[in-house]
This record gives structure tokens, C-alpha cells and sequence, in this order.
């Protein structure tokens, strides 16, 4: 017994915020289709409850066994634009009902899936899930969605990209909350156990148990303890850290898969903040020396810290997957949110930083009067980054009706509080209204 | 399963002798014990092994209640947590 060592995890979990962020059980769908909607919603129903029921039991055992809380128990599925099999007026709306009551009645915190993967182009049904997102949404509670649009391999359907601007803007109005529950992905993965864009892939098996890590608190404490030391110190002290904190969502996922009796996936290890004071990964950047974050050195320091969590996270674990890396949301990180507000950055810099970050841009609130066309803008720019870049990249922006710059939206909760933050009011409309494909780029000659 | 029993809290007379009954009731067999005094502030780590037929909700709620009699913190985490975290 090293009471030392025993000190250092106690520190972590009760005072550094270290916790096994989400457990998130993955259920293939693709053996409920029936080719009738209410058929298929009723075994979507039995399919997930079946499987999910002891989710959150298992998980409030092991919480309590370990001490160490377990943020959220979820749940992915099969993309359900997959679901409606030879039905022509497929009704989605009524699978996302099915889904949402089967999370309820599991005690399940989120349901993700309600997704149409459309980066080479889409189907009939892929368009009117799309287009049956904002009823989808505005009629659940705990579903939520997401729409692949490119790849690096497929390249970027535009098509989708413009659909998606005035989607995003459907499901924010009247309820701009309810447009957290959607994100549009270039190079999206199949075994994310984040949402709101967690889906379980067609490639995956029927049921799997992920975990999701976090823990930013844990990292800036201990880079706090050397605020002088060079890189070399400040890489491998992030990749120590990671390591012992990937190894707690190992343990518990294979904990859990066993007491499930299913197989155990992956773990994402994730810096995920939250608007808790010292549960933020913009202080983590700001303590290896930045003022603020936003300010020349943000981007570099981002880059570092995404890419040592990830080193030191993957020896930890048997099979590292989803979206490992460091998130950016702006709303969830209280020193963000503060950085924003003080017009410290903006969205220019936030789009350098989804570069080298783990996602994209993420829960930012922008004017309500903002418009589809900008927001395509928006998708098609990140789109880009992931696409050109080999990475994936993601846009939730959130669409604030009657708001503008300098004013703040409440979210509650885990997800915080943003303020609308300043578009370019440039016009993309032209560009948007093109439609058609963007080919996928060449692999080599990269400069 | 073997468990680590942590204490903390300020130093008074009686701590060990509390937390340790608390266990022996419960037939939790105390296998190591460190203990500390920094500045006035307690700390006790104990190693233990729960019996087979162990309710650990039980267990652990029966120690926090003597410990809250005490004014201290008292938590019980399973071995394989610290073992995860620090051991290759």
C-alpha cells in the first residue's frame, strides 16, 4: 500500500473533477427494421430497453464500489436513416418518440443516433430524416442527432451542407436548446461515446459498452506544478496524466461490459470540461502560460495538449477509440465562456483552434437573425479543415432567436451558458446555392 | 475484495479506535494500516479485505455514519481503482 499514490487519486476525484464522463452502450438497430413505422418503432423500443435496461444499476454500483462518479449512461444506435427499409413516408419523428421513451424508461440521460451518414450523397430517406429533425427534436427530450457531410475519402456533399444551414436553423426556433442535441460531422466515427454525436456505426457488432474519460482539472493542476518548465516537461507530464486517468475508464468499461454481459468497445480519453470552476480545458492552455485564452500561442498550445493526452491515453488502454482528444465547447468551459465575453476571442480563432483540437465548433451561440446560407458557410469551412486534414471536425452552432451579440443564452446544467457570439455578416449565399459536390482531395503533395 | 478504507479529518482521540471496531463489526479483516498527522489534520489509509457475503453499500454507509459521529470524512473504494491508475 503506497498511501502516497492512494492520496494522489483521492486528490483527483474530490478535488480536480476527475470523473468517467459518459458510459455509453451502443445497440445495433439494423434487426428492427420491419418495414412499417410502427412496427419498427415498437421493436426499437423493445431492442434498446432489452438491452439497456440494467445500464444505469450497473453503473451506480460501480460508482459506488470505486468512488468515482459516472457523469452520464447513455445510449448509441444504428444511424435510423437506415431504419425505414421499403416503407415510402417513413415517419422518423415516431422512431425518435420510441427512442426517447426507451431512454426514459431506462433512466438513460441521452439517446444519440437519430443520424443519416450522407458524405457521398443522399437517399430518400436519408433526406426526409434530415428533414424531419426539427419535429424530431422538438417532440423528445433525450434524443439526439447527427449528419455526416464529407470525408476525407468521399469529399463534401454540398447538397447536404445547405440543407443542413436551414436545419439548424429550423431546430433552434422557437427552442434554441434544442439545437444542442444536433451535430453535422466531416469524418465522423462509428464508436464516439460523446453526444451529441454519438452513433453506433454499421461496422460495429450488436451491443458494446465504451467509456468516455475526462478530466482537465486533473491536467492543470499538474501543470500548474511546473509553470517554468520546458515543453519536453510540459508534453510529458499531460501524457502521465492521461495515462492514469484513460486507465479508470478501462477499468470501469470492462467492469461494466462483464456485469452487462456484452463486449467491451473502446475508451475515449477526452478532456471534456464543464462550466464547473476548475473543470476547463481553455485554464489548461491558459496555465501553460497564455493570458488568456484566444491570444498567439493558444493554437500551438492546443496542439500539444490534444496530441499528449492522446499518447499518454493509448497505452493505458486495450482499444482507444471515438473522438479522443481535447473538446473546445464554448459553453461548457467556464474560462471560455469568460474569454468570449470579454472579447478575448472570437470565432475566426476558434476555427485555427478546431484544426489541432479533437472536434470542431462546438456549442457556440450565434445571433438568431444569422443566416441558413452563413451557417452552411460555417459547416462547409470546418467540413474542410477535417476533410483536407485527415481529422474529424464537427459544427453545433447554436442559432438564438431574438438575440444578438453581447447578450447571453442559459442552456442548464452540464452545458452551460454562452454568449451569442459576433458572425462575419459577409454573404456565402451564392456559394451555398450552388449544390453539387466538392471532389475528395489528393493524398499526396501536401504543402 | 480487498478495499482501501481512507480517514481524514482534524486529529482527536479515538479515531483509530472507532474506525477499526466499525470494521471489525462488519467482519472487514484490517490487513495494513498508515496514518499520518500534518499541521493537525488526520489521515489513515487503511487496506482491508471485505468478507465474501459483504453488502458494500452497507458496509460503507455503517463506517460513514461512525465517521460523521467523529467529524470526519471516511471513504471505501475497491483496490483495483489505485492499482489501475499506478501500477504497469
Amino acid at each position: 500500500m503506497d498511501s502516497k499514490q492512494i492520496n494522489e487519486t483521492i486528490a483527483m476525484i474530490r478535488e480536480e473533477n476527475l470523473d468517467i464522463r459518459t458510459i455509453t452502450m451502443g445497440i445495433s438497430l439494423l434487426d428492427c427494421v420491419r418495414g412499417d413505422v410502427a412496427a419498427t418503432a415498437d421493436a426499437v423500443y423493445a431492442k434498446i430497453t432489452a438491452k439497456a435496461r440494467q445500464l444505469v444499476p450497473v453503473a451506480e454500483q460501480i460508482e459506488t464500489e470505486f468512488g468515482l462518479p459516472i457523469v452520464n449512461k447513455r445510449v448509441a444506435v444504428t444511424p435510423v436513416a437506415l431504419l425505414a427499409g421499403g416503407a415510402p413516408d417513413f415517419d422518423f419523428v415516431q422512431i425518435a418518440q420510441a427512442m426517447d421513451r426507451a431512454a426514459k424508461d431506462c433512466n438513460i440521460d441521452l439517446i444519440g443516433g437519430y443520424t443519416a451518414l450522407v458524405q457521398n450523397g443522399m437517399t430518400a430517406a436519408d433526406e426526409a430524416l434530415m428533414r424531419s429533425m426539427p419535429a424530431a427534436f422538438a417532440a423528445t427530450e433525450r434524443v439526439c442527432g447527427s449528419v455526416n457531410i464529407g470525408s476525407t475519402k468521399s469529399g463534401m456533399n454540398m447538397d447536404a451542407v445547405k440543407l443542413m444551414g436551414e436545419i439548424v436553423k429550423q431546430v433552434a426556433d422557437p427552442t434554441p436548446q434544442n439545437a444542442m442535441k444536433l451535430v453535422v460531422f466531416c469524418n465522423a466515427v462509428e464508436d464516439n461515446p460523446f453526444m451529441a454525436g454519438a452513433f453506433w456505426g454499421v461496422s460495429e457488432g450488436d451491443c458494446a459498452i465504451s467509456t468516455g474519460v475526462s478530466g482537465p482539472g486533473v491536467v492543470q493542476r499538474a501543470l500548474a506544478a511546473i509553470p517554468d518548465a520546458p515543453f519536453e516537461q510540459v508534453c510529458e507530464t499531460i501524457k502521465k496524466t492521461a495515462f492514469k486517468v484513460s486507465r479508470m475508464g478501462q477499468l470501469v468499461g470492462k467492469i461494466a461490459a462483464e456485469r452487462l454481459g456484452v463486449p467491451f468497445n473502446i475508451v475515449d480519453l477526452s478532456l471534456a470540461p464543464t462550466p464547473a470552476v476548475g473543470d476547463s480545458v481553455a485554464q489548461i492552455l491558459e496555465t501553460m502560460g497564455l493570458s488568456h485564452v484566444g491570444t498567439y500561442g493558444t493554437t500551438a498550445a492546443l496542439a500539444l495538449l490534444n496530441d499528449a493526452v492522446k499518447k499518454g491515453g493509448i497505452m493505458a488502454a486495450e482499444r482507444v477509440g471515438g473522438l479522443s482528444g481535447a473538446f473546445i465547447p464554448v459553453s461548457e468551459d467556464a474560462n471560455m465562456i469568460e474569454a468570449v465575453a470579454a472579447g478575448h476571442i472570437g470565432l475566426e480563432k476558434l476555427e485555427a483552434m478546431t484544426a489541432v483540437c479533437s472536434v470542431g465548433l462546438d456549442m457556440v451561440a450565434i445571433p438568431g437573425k444569422t443566416p441558413a446560407t452563413t451557417i452552411s458557410g460555417m459547416i462547409a469551412d470546418e467540413a474542410a479543415l477535417g476533410m483536407i486534414n485527415n481529422k474529424t471536425t464537427a459544427v453545433r452552432v447554436i442559432p438564438v432567436p431574438g438575440k444578438d451579440v453581447g447578450e447571453f443564452v442559459e442552456f442548464g446544467g452540464l452545458f452551460g451558458r454562452a454568449p451569442i457570439m459576433k458572425v462575419n455578416d459577409g454573404d456565402a449565399s451564392q456559394f451555398i446555392a450552388r449544390g453539387g459536390r466538392i471532389p475528395a482531395p489528393i493524398h499526396s503533395f501536401k504543402n | 475484495m480487498q478495499v482501501i478504507v481512507s480517514v481524514f479529518g482534524e486529529d482527536r482521540v479515538g479515531i483509530v479506535a472507532a474506525i477499526a471496531t466499525a470494521l471489525a463489526k462488519e467482519q472487514v479483516n484490517i490487513l495494513e494500516i498508515t496514518q499520518s498527522i500534518f499541521k493537525g489534520n488526520f489521515t489513515m489509509m487503511i487496506s482491508a479485505k471485505l468478507p465474501e457475503n459483504a453488502d458494500f453499500r452497507q458496509t460503507r454507509d455503517n463506517l460513514q455514519a461512525v465517521a460523521k459521529q467523529l467529524g470526519m470524512t471516511v471513504q471505501m473504494q475497491r483496490q483495483e481503482l489505485f492499482d489501475a491508475m499506478h501500477k504497469l
